[in-house]
């Protein structure tokens, strides 16, 4: 299984889920320029964090027009697995792969801390190493990770278990049902403002995110439903 | 463009004085460098490279007190950053600087035009810059809405720029003295890795070689920011605005990745490289000509410029950010431009050097400066200064000792979490992002940030310490305590001290008084630097720290950094297991001058400071040091503002333990002193006689860890006993509490 990691300028936590993958699960992982037009050759794709064109204008807004974004759609659609955390979700949400948008923070800050989520849904391919409802603690990082929809949107993500991560105890910037993260019908696509990446080592404070990336192994080219 | 006056009217009407060149400098450069009248766009960049954040022209002779050299130093002062030697082929690279007066005018765009700078120092050297630290010093925030809204916006301008360019930052300090109240600190530290064979040089030379101009384009903003760095404030200072640079952290993002590039896959391409800080493009490319003993020749009619209409001085002084200078080898010009254009940067060969020692100036067909290149770096005359010792220092050693009692130790305490400086600045630091990158295995909170290198098993830690009251009260002993606090930040997490950074905050010292206080301090500082065998490699001034005539506290900050041979054997600050045994090590005595306690019951600071011996320090953090490299040593705290109770505290808030102690030789009042040379460490049982040993007198068993989360101590004619829940709770809440208040 080959992993693409995208870069757009800006992005910085693509380090980050490099070494997550190749560093700590041995996985075959590739940087991949946001000027390229093709993802041929790719298995999965991943949207780090970071502040994409210095998320002028607003977050994700200006990614979206990038050369590589057919492509990742395109892969998406043959239900191969699409994965964006932080920026990288706020990217998915502006191209239209996931819905909903992510608005500033309540406390109008930046915050970066450790919070306790829950695990709604195990049945996706990327959390099928979890169990079900189990509380897990990933860090945070961003200042416009508040997710809104509208009440439709809301109430069919609820009904189709596409909320993956919810916050639990607290919820750290406003969003609407506490939602931390969500995956599309198909649940081949996932978005989180949470960092699993950032907690894959105890010499970083934590594991809790590596399930996350050995699910996604797992599951290689296999095509889920959720 | 015609210029803006003749020479003779230059002469006659002395503009330069507003610029802070002095008449007498003036002269000199006329009579004795150029043997004529310097042109207005000469005479502009002389006040630029002749004022003091450019040419430290006061300073100097008392910088050449620090040691830079040692074992491991393979660059020291002189250059962007210093470079450190930390085995396997690596090197890391670190600098501080200040942008205390930006800050103070703008905070937002202050603060972070001062991490866009100190983040192109690194960078320029060939490093990539893996952590930043900040070091912060407001006016009291209590009843001053103006002052909570300035520390609100300089903390969010540190963040936004360092988050944005993906680099953690790990730690730092802040601290609330009303010396602050017109004259805000702010101190920004970064530190980079790199390949020893990547090392870059601020340098240019090879006739014919081009000079590159890359990044954001020259706009009218922050001209004579050098020159506004190097005058002190007074009420006029609303008209001085226009000096304050505005930071895209964006563009810098990518000229970095740009930079890194070309330094790591093409260094045969590039000669030198060095970033636009203060005084802008002359700074930057005249640096470079003298360190390559060379002459340039620049058109800057081909500078990017943002606006119409810019005279050359405004080119020439613009201190506009994200811009880097390359000196390229002739006919590698394209290959360097195929690299930024990835990057969609602008990249413009402005000149070429030559051979002939001379700085020349085409604008507009005409040549508007044709000086030797010494002239504006070499040549600037050092200021004598003279210094008196203030008198207060006087009375203070005659003055008997002020020793507080304190009737009710735990209320004292509540009330002492509850100080600004003390308090928990969680509040701050978790606006930033201190994780990306991750290799963040201390982050804000510790006694000093703690990094791994990733595929090594080092680790690199990181501190800034400066406590303003205790220098203003004794400024040998208060710059060697600065140097004392630093070192054991660092052993405290079980790190070996190497070197250090320094911003050097100070008032206007044309002020004999400050000048003593500026000299004496530093004396304290090297001092120490000599004895704990950690060189000065980089550092900064800022001088003219003052607002209204009133100057702050002297405020030496230092950057220290301290290699971790093992990354698994970081020593925690928080206690560990209950059970385990707690040593207080040092000696308590009645240190109360310039004391927390002090100033929350006196409402001011006084008195004279203990001395202290530096090789009885350094010995103790070395004993300590080898104990934690052993195994021996479960967690390490500093003692620090607010003493051994702070101390306590904050070694059990974020655990579920307690501690039960027998501190009956101290009075209520001393679990509040301000001693140095302490520690509180806890140890296994089973170590504790080994340690004990290995500490001899340094060290005395004060009691254990417990399973309950009490904190109790037998005080003399006193009993403590706090629920540790009810101080953390205090501790945390206090900060935000102030910020959001709004009285």
């Amino acid at each position: 299984m080959k992993i693409a990691v995208i870069v757009f300028p800006g992005s910085n936590c693509d380090v980050d889920i490099y070494e997550a993958l190749h560093s700590v699960c041995g996985a075959q992982v590739e940087y991949v320029s946001h000027k390229a037009t093709s993802l041929t050759g790719f298995d999965a794709v991943m949207l780090p964090g970071g502040f994409s064109y210095g998320d002028y204008l607003r977050c994700g807004a200006i990614a979206r027009f990038a050369n590589i974004i057919p492509a990742i759609k395109k892969m998406a659609s043959e239900g191969k697995l699409v994965f964006g955390t932080c920026n990288g979700f706020q990217i998915l949400t502006e191209m239209g792969l996931l819905p909903g948008a992510l608005k500033q923070n309540d406390s109008m800050q930046f915050v970066c801390k450790p919070v306790s989520l829950t695990v709604e849904n195990n049945r996706t391919p990327f959390t099928s190493r979890y169990q079900q409802n189990v509380e897990i603690t990933l860090p945070i990082a961003h200042g416009d990770g508040s997710f809104y929809a509208d009440s439709a949107t809301i109430d069919k993500l609820e009904q189709n278990h596409q909320v993956v991560f919810r916050y639990a105890h607290e919820n750290p910037n406003g969003s609407l049902n506490d939602i931390a993260g969500i995956c599309n019908e198909r649940g081949n696509v996932l978005g989180m403002m949470p960092h699993p990446e950032r907690a894959v080592e105890e010499i970083l404070g934590g594991t809790d995110g590596l399930p996350l990336f050995k699910s996604l192994l797992d599951h290689g080219t296999v095509k889920a439903e959720a | 463009m015609k210029q803006a006056m003749t020479p003779e009217e230059i002469k006659e009407k002395k503009p330069y004085i507003d610029w802070s060149l002095t008449e007498h400098e003036y002269n000199y450069i006329a009579d004795k460098l150029l043997h004529r009248l310097p042109n207005y766009t000469e005479t502009g960049l002389f006040s630029a490279m002749w004022s003091e954040h450019c040419s430290y022209k006061k300073s100097k002779p008392v910088l050449r007190l620090f040691p830079n050299k040692g074992k491991r130093i393979l660059q020291g002062p002189g250059e962007g950053a210093g470079v450190v030697d930390i085995d396997d082929g690596q090197a890391v690279v670190f600098k501080a600087e200040s942008h205390n007066h930006p800050t103070t005018v703008e905070p937002y765009q202050g603060a972070a035009t001062g991490v866009g700078g100190i983040l192109r120092d690194i960078f320029s050297m060939g490093a990539r810059p893996i952590a930043s630290l900040d070091s912060l010093h407001f006016g009291e925030i209590a009843h001053d809405a103006t002052m909570r809204y300035k520390a609100e916006q300089t903390v969010k301008g540190v963040g936004d720029y360092g988050n944005c360019m993906g680099i953690p930052t790990i730690g730092g300090e802040t601290t609330f003295d009303p010396c602050y109240q017109g004259n805000i600190l702010l101190n920004a530290f970064n530190l980079g890795i790199m390949d020893q064979k990547n090392m870059e040089r601020g340098q240019a030379s090879g006739v014919g070689n081009a000079v590159m101009y890359v990044g954001a384009k020259t706009g009218r903003d922050g001209i004579h920011g050098a020159t506004f760095a190097s005058k002190d404030f007074s009420k006029e200072h609303a008209t001085q605005r226009s000096a304050v640079q505005v930071g895209d952290p964006f563009m810098e993002k990518l000229l970095m990745e740009a930079c890194l590039e070309i330094i790591e896959e093409h260094p045969e391409w590039l000669v030198g490289i060095q970033d636009m800080g203060a005084a802008g493009i002359v700074s930057s490319s005249a640096e470079m000509a003298s360190e390559g003993k060379s002459g340039m020749d620049l058109n800057l009619d081909l500078v990017p410029q943002r606006e119409p209409n810019m005279s050359a001085y405004e080119i020439m002084l613009s201190e506009s950010q994200e811009r880097m200078l390359l000196c390229v080898k002739k006919g590698h010009e394209d290959d360097v431009k195929k690299v930024f254009d990835y990057y969609d940067l602008e990249v413009v060969t402005i000149g070429r050097i030559t051979d002939d020692g001379m700085y020349v100036l085409h604008h507009d067909g005409q040549v508007v400066c044709n000086i030797p290149v010494h002239t504006l770096v070499d040549d600037v005359l050092e200021e004598p200064s003279e210094e008196r010792e203030p008198a207060r220092l006087q009375q203070a050693r005659q003055a008997p000792a002020w020793v507080p009692e304190v009737a009710n130790a735990g209320a004292m305490l509540k009330q002492m979490l509850q100080q600004p400086t003390i308090a928990s600045d969680r509040y701050f630091t978790q606006q930033y992002d201190s994780q990306v990158r991750t290799s963040t295995v201390v982050g804000p909170g510790s006694d000093a940030g703690v990094l791994r290198v990733r595929g090594t098993k080092k680790g690199i830690a990181m501190t800034n310490d400066g406590n303003g009251r205790f220098v203003y009260l004794d400024p040998y002993i208060g710059g060697a305590r600065a140097m004392a606090e630093a070192a054991a930040n660092i052993v405290a997490c079980g790190a070996e001290p190497l070197a250090i950074t320094d911003c050097l905050n100070y008032g206007d010292p044309n002020d004999p008084e400050i000048f003593y206080e500026l000299h004496h301090s530093v004396m304290g500082m090297a001092d120490a630097c000599k004895e704990f065998e950690t060189p000065v490699v980089s550092g900064n001034v800022s001088l003219y720290n003052e607002n209204d005539d009133k100057a702050i506290h002297p405020t030496p900050m230092v950057g220290m950094v301290g290699l971790v041979h093992d990354i698994n054997h970081v020593i925690p600050m928080k206690a560990q297991q209950a059970g385990n045994v707690v040593f207080l090590l040092g000696q308590t005595g009645d240190d109360f001058a310039g004391s927390e306690l002090q100033k929350m019951l006196q409402g001011d600071i006084s008195g004279a400071l203990a001395p202290l011996n530096l090789k009885d320090v350094h010995q103790h953090l070395k004993k300590l040091l080898k104990l934690e490299q052993d195994g021996l040593v479960q967690s390490t705290h500093d003692l620090s503002e607010g003493g051994l109770g702070v101390a306590l505290a904050e070694t059990l808030f974020h655990t579920e333990l307690g501690m039960k102690l027998d501190l009956a030789d101290l009075t209520a009042a001393q679990l509040f002193s301000e001693s140095p040379d302490r520690f509180v460490i806890t140890v296994k049982a089973e170590h504790a006689v080994e340690v004990q040993q290995a500490l001899g007198d340094y060290a005395k068993q004060v009691g254990t860890v417990t399973a309950d989360h009490r904190l109790q101590a037998q005080m003399r004619g006193q009993y403590l006993n706090e629920n540790v829940a009810t101080l953390e709770k205090v501790y945390e809440e206090a900060l935000p509490c102030l910020m959001k208040s709004k009285a």
